[in-house]
């Protein structure tokens, strides 16, 4: 398990690495952030003194070098938008956005629980295929187009909601919503999917024989062995939303590190660029190798090596 | 089977409708689409008296709605195509030289699939498409790219998998060479799931492209996306809805239409595990009636 774990923070160091050697060459491609902090026909002295602060003077492979030697040491350097170390701004932003995403996620779950069981137990039947295409249609909204909708309903039409902001619980509906609509629908398929394996498999007919009821087989006994692809396609999903909250950041001016990521990269900060990027990158490795062993509580059989 | 399935069949009506509008009507429309006409400032939809063109109203510069969305279409099916072959023909191939080699080619490419799939699709295209010029065939490039990993996994696992049978072994055994055994035996096999993912991957490209030309980041006029209408709209919510919702409603039909056709076509493939197009097996009513 140990040796597991080492190996893989270790690969995950390395895929790290490449994403901020990525990033690193990718930012500088924007473009100068000069053009976007001086007016035209600056004081040259002026400019320099800028670009030596920063260390955008030196060639690229030599800012590179450097960077790399910081980065090492957690030193992404100093916001060039709002003066204050790029980690710190990325950091202070993370929270929020985990918040959003535990409980999309928890949402999500449970929806997808509850109808993806459904479907599974009146598998053929118009209960299953309500539930299918509704899934499809979910996973088939683009995320903005729901949140104006959303707003246009709830908060222009019926006016109980507010448009923007996060200062009260009202606030969370729509961003939770708009986070969690898509994971409810590919989740809501993956449980049908195996919850359908299951409920065919030997012992839940031994159950059955027994003389247990229908809800309390798809509780009890399967949709604990259900877990499993539930659990690993997680993963990719957590990933998907941090898409969601840049998203939701944009249209409900909603705190995170999606708003953070939309400024840097209209400001041309670098830093805070590259210091969110690889937090994302940290915490999507981070959820990885947590699936991967609670997949192997779940069930034992998977060997960890 | 098909014909038998409305659902399939209008799904597939609705996708055609979508490729003719925006290969046979989109030149022809490109100039009036744009064409700003002030005094028809938010002309409100379903009226017939300004011409067929206003039938969905006018947007906030009074350029016609109807128009826009056809141009749109060609946007978003130009990206569909291009994209999403891009990524299933390089993924498909990778995937089958990477999965039937092994070693550290394998290890390498399958890193390099990581770091693509560490960093969440939007945020690469976002910080990618920031450095090149919005144009359509970037916003392809840009997907194109990103979503290779998607192919290459399916296809690396796949091929490791058939590379184990015993057809296979047969094949070898004649003396095949490794280039025929890939492309004769296994490709076939691995084939099937790519077009069922390529399908899927439809869906996801047009959402994608929808959120960048949406966040403001892709495209830019003349060229016309639906994300661009939704965003354009988005001003707009309280005084003109329908500026911001046909668009939208129009990425969920398509999308969905592709979603639903990939569907069907996993349904083909798999009857065990598709609702939509089979109906079920005949049971004796008490055995379903009993609780």
């Amino acid at each position: 398990m140990l040796t597991f774990i080492g190996r893989r923070l270790i690969s995950g160091l390395i895929t790290l690495l490449g994403v901020v050697v990525v990033v690193f060459f990718l930012s500088r491609l924007t473009g100068s952030p000069i053009d976007l902090f001086f007016p035209e026909g600056a004081e040259p002295a002026q400019i320099e003194a800028f670009n030596r602060a920063y260390g955008l003077d030196k060639p690229v492979l030599h800012q590179f070098g450097i960077f790399l030697g910081n980065v090492v040491q957690g030193d992404f350097g100093t916001s060039i938008w709002q003066q204050r170390p790029a980690m710190q701004a990325a950091l202070s932003e993370m929270p929020m956005t985990l918040v959003l995403a535990s409980i999309a996620m928890t949402i999500a779950v449970l929806v997808a629980l509850v109808l993806g069981s459904l479907a599974a137990v009146y598998r053929f039947r118009t209960v299953d295929r309500v539930v299918t295409l509704l899934s499809l249609a979910t996973s088939s909204m683009p995320h903005f187009w729901f949140a104006l909708v959303g707003i246009l309903i709830f908060a222009v039409q019926l006016r109980f909601l507010p448009t923007s902001g996060s200062n009260s619980w009202q606030s969370w509906i729509l961003p939770v919503a708009t986070v969690s609509i898509g994971p409810i629908g590919v989740l809501t398929q993956v449980v049908r999917g195996a919850m359908i394996d299951t409920l065919s498999s030997g012992y839940i007919r031994n159950a059955r024989a027994r003389g247990f009821t229908g809800a309390r087989i798809v509780y009890r006994h399967a949709l604990r062995n259900a877990a499993l692809p539930i659990i690993s396609v997680a993963g990719d999903i957590a990933a998907g939303m941090v898409n969601g909250a840049v998203i939701v950041s944009v249209v409900f001016a909603f705190p995170g590190i999606g708003r953070l990521i939309v400024g840097a990269i209209l400001n041309r900060d670098y830093p805070v660029l590259e210091a969110s990027v690889v937090v994302v990158g940290v915490s999507i490795i981070l959820l990885n190798l947590l699936i991967d062993i609670v997949c192997s509580i779940v069930d034992p059989r998977i060997r960890l090596t | 089977m098909f014909i038998s399935s409305p659902l399939a069949v209008a799904s597939a009506a609705w996708l055609v409708l979508v490729v003719v509008l925006a290969i046979i009507v989109a030149p022809l429309v490109v100039e009036q689409a744009n064409h700003q006409t002030i005094g028809l400032r938010f002309f409100a939809p379903f009226q017939l008296e300004k011409g067929f063109a206003f039938f969905l109203g006018a947007d906030s510069l009074g350029r016609p709605i109807m128009l826009q969305l056809i141009v749109g279409a060609r946007t978003s099916v130009l990206i569909a195509i291009f994209a999403v072959g891009i990524s299933a023909s390089v993924g498909y191939a990778i995937g089958l030289v990477s999965g039937y080699f092994g070693g550290w080619v394998d290890n390498i490419l399958l890193r390099i699939a990581d770091i693509i799939h560490t960093v969440p699709s939007l945020l690469m295209a976002l910080v990618v498409l920031f450095v090149l010029e919005p144009s359509i065939l970037n916003l392809i490039i840009v997907l194109g790219i990103t979503r290779i990993p998607v192919y290459l996994r399916t296809s690396r696992t796949q091929t490791m998998e058939v590379r184990e049978r015993m057809f296979v072994e047969v094949a070898r055994a004649m003396g095949a060479s490794n280039w025929r055994i890939m492309t004769r035996e296994i490709a076939p096999l691995v084939f099937p799931t790519i077009r069922t993912l390529a399908m899927l991957e439809v869906a996801a490209v047009i959402l994608s492209a929808a959120s960048l030309t949406f966040l403001g980041i892709g495209l830019q006029r003349p060229d016309v996306d639906w994300g661009m209408m939704v965003s354009d709209g988005r001003a707009y919510l309280k005084s003109a809805w329908f500026v911001a919702v046909f668009p939208g409603l129009v990425i969920v039909l398509t999308a969905l239409s592709a979603n639903i056709l990939s569907n069907w076509l996993r349904a083909v493939e798999d009857p065990a595990q598709s609702t939509l197009f089979f109906r079920a097996p005949k049971k004796k009513k008490n055995v379903e009636a009993g609780k």
